[in-house]
């Protein structure tokens, strides 16, 4: 796949890019309790961090597949190349860690009751510019984060306030308990930056002119625009262990994956995190670095239906659309072989993580494999005859089911193009639908740009590692993720009682309720569950391999492996 | 004497004044033709593209806000930015505002829209430029053998047919796997630093942007000069003894300069909207991707910036053509004046 910038159109929360990744379920599972170093020779490395950082390194040369981000004001980082430079520069109150765990960072936290959390802050944190790090702060980047300009304001919906309670301490206090807040503050939604910097800055703040005043382990010491950016380690870190292992980090924006490819294998790049599963075969035989395979990961492949009329409104049809979808055989064929297939609506990642306790991933796990025997046989000849007459009994006789893809996106061409295939076997009649990127964007959260649409695919991500935020999106009333207007009291009340408790075990049983009561409806499907994935030269360690690296100082973590 | 000196002196004075309005026609016309025009020219394309990149389907909000902002921040925003006037009351203000220099934001970057183009501006110029002096060197030399020699004639038109049939694209990639991943001589991507920097990490991309035209500017030359080498007045040339390369100096070269230079030119200000795919191939940051993107973003100021640098370019190019080609053809500055007359 070539992967053009313009797909960077399609992020946010439910960012559709075409990303892949590789793993098989097996390696996944192994991987998802947390880090892992691995045998180098493997062929398929499905790790959460990959070796270790032995020593410095004088410079170490990275690209953004993505191209140069628009900004790296914090909380409008919402996507894979921002987030990454964000992270490297900036210090969120929590620690987000390659298993998706979450620890302490500049702030330690409390929660005195499910309405108030408190952070302490860490004292001697000081920004680049020397001055210390406050709770006047924090105070101005929670509220700057929670401001309707930017994109992760939904974020504080239920925040009631935000105030500085003494020098190092801020307390949120909330109108309704929110089981995801907390989480966020380990990522770019959390990150702290100088107040006083920020003002001035004004609306060029995170620009290429206006840049940001933050804390991080490096220092953001040029940006050309369409050229590159310069990071340099910053020797004042509160932190020594978390003090960068290369002095300067070179940012390049190249964003066609073959010359990514290219200038790997050449060792004018040091490596890259959303490589393109199109370079898989030619990365993988490089004997200058290693091909890796991340996980826990939060990118997934969904299919949903695009709106509650038309021809998909018979939960008949739509059920045997479905049946039509061989999920592993599409893992294989459009992801060579090294996505795995996905049987529920929640992605596996999303509760396969470090953030569950395992008795959490238990009821995940039972519920899921339930759903799993159901429909790995679908996609068989068996399958499409079933799907044939379900369908006819639903009403249907030929009608256009119009699926919507990503214009110039080779890899959801394919996938489409195998849907399309698949479903003509049991005599439905798919037709292909290109969007181009900002209107496909669109219709990701606006009816009215899904109009004469009956299928939506594309890829999307969750910044939190938790099945609560795309299904609390996907099943309140009225909400615009909820595309076919889905309605059931039950699952309303199981997906509020998950927001309000922070017993994760509960959160579990309560979202697997709710999970039996939705899934049979096929509102959508995750098909794929991807792992991130990335190239590393040879000779360089301590890399985070997992999805996490975007809300991680993860370039500051790569050192010399020797 | 006396019945003849007044008409002699009207005569003058007629002659005068007859001269005085050819000229002033004549001045008239080169403002209308090389300024009035381009002007208009300008004009138009800017109504035209902030028009298109209006009617392109899509929020570009989206970009700002993510796609799970609610309604109302959209509206918010879109309020405080300015995108819910309407569409001739945003398009005459970013005109006003062009016309005292300043061409605005960008709406995705949020800088201004000089600072964001100037440095990729840089990149492109000296690409393109780089490519034009291989283009002009390589393919005017090409053209000039084979046209000269029709020995050579035959090789030269293998090598533009293979160059012409090779796709910018497939170029880079083959260049770049050859010259910097096996032989390591140049880098596969970036702008490098300093001039010799610069100019070692263009090397590649050059090539790759100038193979098709270097190809087409051959054939043209190669055919300007075959003409003229069978022209009469060569022949006399010829039949005078001349030097070889006097006669292809002074009278083959000279007569066959307007079309070479004519196709040369506008093919190096073609380049300029061309270099994208050479600028995606070479992960080079130049106006060409930022083209695109912005027009993917719908970032309209910068779309119109960069649209506009693209007409000035040709406008500024087919202008300056213009005065070259009555500079060098005696035979264009009299049809001029005869015009006048």
């Amino acid at each position: 796949m070539n992967r053009h910038r313009t797909e960077r159109l399609s992020r946010g929360w439910a960012a559709c890019a075409a990303v892949a990744a590789l793993a098989t379920l097996a390696a996944a599972c192994s991987s998802s309790s947390g880090s892992a170093t691995p045998a180098a020779t493997s062929a398929n490395l499905v790790v959460g961090t990959y070796g270790a950082a032995k020593g410095n390194l004088s410079s170490l040369t990275w690209d953004l597949p993505y191209g140069e981000p628009n900004t790296i004001d914090p909380p409008n980082t919402a996507f894979y190349n921002s987030s990454l430079i964000a992270a490297n520069l900036c210090d969120p109150l929590l620690r987000l860690n390659p298993n998706y765990s979450i620890s302490p960072n500049v702030a330690v936290y409390r929660q005195p009751n499910p309405l108030t959390l408190v952070f302490n802050l860490r004292s001697g944190v000081k920004f680049w510019d020397g001055s210390p790090m406050t709770s006047a702060d924090v105070v101005w980047s929670l509220q700057h984060s929670a401001s309707p300009s930017t994109a992760v304001a939904f974020l504080y919906a239920n925040v009631k306030s935000i105030t500085a309670t003494g020098p190092l301490q801020v307390t949120v206090k909330f109108k309704r308990p929110d089981s995801l807040f907390l989480f966020e503050m380990a990522t770019f939604v959390g990150m702290v930056q100088e107040k006083r910097f920020a003002e001035r800055a004004g609306s060029k703040l995170g620009s290429a002119a206006g840049k940001i005043m933050c804390s991080g382990p490096y220092e953001l010491t040029s940006w050309t625009p369409g050229t590159g950016m310069t990071l340099t380690a910053n020797p004042h870190y509160w932190s020594p262990p978390g003090l960068a292992h290369s002095h300067t980090v070179h940012i390049e924006f190249d964003t066609n994956s073959t010359s990514i490819a290219q200038a790997l294998i050449a060792g004018q790049l040091n490596g890259a995190y959303e490589i393109s599963p199109a370079t898989i075969p030619r990365l993988r035989s490089a004997d200058n670095g290693k091909l890796i395979f991340g996980a826990p990961s939060q990118l997934y492949l969904t299919l949903s239906v695009a709106r509650p009329t038309g021809v998909l409104a018979s939960p008949d049809v739509r059920k045997a659309m479905f049946m039509t979808i061989n999920r592993a055989a599409l893992a294989k064929a459009a992801y060579f072989g090294a996505a795995i297939p996905n049987y529920t609506q929640m992605n596996v990642g999303s509760w396969k993580n470090g953030s569950w306790p395992a008795a959490a991933q238990k009821i995940f796990s039972t519920a899921y494999a339930g759903f799993e025997r159901q429909k790995k046989s679908w996609g068989t000849p068996a399958a499409f005859a079933a799907a044939k007459k379900l369908a006819s009994a639903g009403g249907y006789h030929g009608q256009p089911i119009v699926l919507a893809t990503l214009a110039g996106d080779a890899t959801l061409a394919q996938v489409a193009g195998l849907i399309q295939g698949w479903a003509r076997e049991a005599g439905l009649n798919v037709q292909i639908k290109p969007m181009q990127p900002l209107a496909y964007s669109n219709a990701s959260y606006n009816a009215k740009y899904r109009a004469g649409l009956d299928l939506l695919i594309g890829v999307t991500f969750n910044n939190a590692p938790s099945p609560l935020e795309p299904i609390g999106l996907a099943y309140s009333p009225g909400n615009p993720y909820n595309y076919t207007n889905y309605h059931n009291p039950k699952v309303v009340a199981d997906i509020n009682a998950s927001h309000a408790t922070s017993n994760l075990v509960e959160q579990a049983r309560l979202l697997t309720a709710a999970q039996a009561i939705y899934e049979p409806a096929y509102n959508s499907q995750t098909l794929v569950q991807f792992n991130e994935i990335m190239f590393l030269t040879n000779g360089l360690g301590g890399a985070t391999t997992s999805f996490a690296y975007m809300n991680e100082p993860s370039l500051a973590l790569i050192g010399s492996a020797k | 004497m006396l019945s003849t000196a007044p008409t002699a002196v009207l005569s003058l004075v007629h002659g005068r004044t007859e001269n005085g309005l050819i000229r002033g026609a004549a001045m008239l016309s080169h403002v209308r033709r090389w300024i009035v025009a381009p002007l208009a020219t300008l004009l138009a394309a800017s109504f035209v593209l902030y028009t298109a990149v209006w009617l392109q389907p899509g929020n570009p909000l989206t970009l700002l806000l993510g796609t799970k902002a609610s309604p109302a921040q959209y509206r918010y925003l879109a309020h405080k930015l300015g995108l819910d006037r309407p569409m001739p009351v945003r398009y005459w203000d970013w005109l006003t505002n062009a016309v005292h220099g300043n061409f605005g934001t960008s709406l995705v970057y949020k800088q201004s829209v000089a600072s964001l183009i100037a440095p990729r501006l840089l990149t492109t110029l000296l690409l393109v430029g780089y490519a034009g002096v291989i283009i002009t060197v390589l393919g005017v030399t090409l053209g000039i053998i084979g046209g000269m020699s029709p020995r050579a004639a035959p090789y030269t038109a293998g090598l533009n047919g293979l160059g012409v049939a090779i796709p910018g694209f497939v170029a880079a990639e083959a260049l770049t796997a050859v010259f910097a991943v096996k032989l390591g001589w140049f880098p596969v991507l970036g702008t490098g630093q300093g001039l010799a920097g610069r100019l070692q990490h263009l090397t590649l991309p050059a090539f790759a942007l100038a193979i098709a035209s270097i190809a087409y500017v051959s054939q043209i030359t190669r055919a300007a000069v075959s003409v003229e080498e069978q022209s009469p007045h060569v022949e006399t040339a010829r039949g005078r003894g001349l030097a070889g390369p006097r006669i292809l100096r002074r009278h083959v070269l000279r007569n066959a300069a307007i079309p070479i230079m004519t196709v040369s030119a506008l093919t190096v200000a073609g380049l300029l909207a061309g270099a994208i795919v050479v600028e995606y191939a070479f992960g080079l940051g130049g106006i060409g991707s930022l083209l695109v993107q912005s027009v993917s973003d719908k970032d309209s100021n910068v779309v119109l910036a960069i649209g506009l640098i693209l007409v000035l370019v040709f406008v500024m190019t087919t202008t300056v053509l213009d005065f070259l080609q009555h500079l060098l053809d005696p035979r264009l500055r009299l049809r001029t004046a005869a015009s006048w007359h």
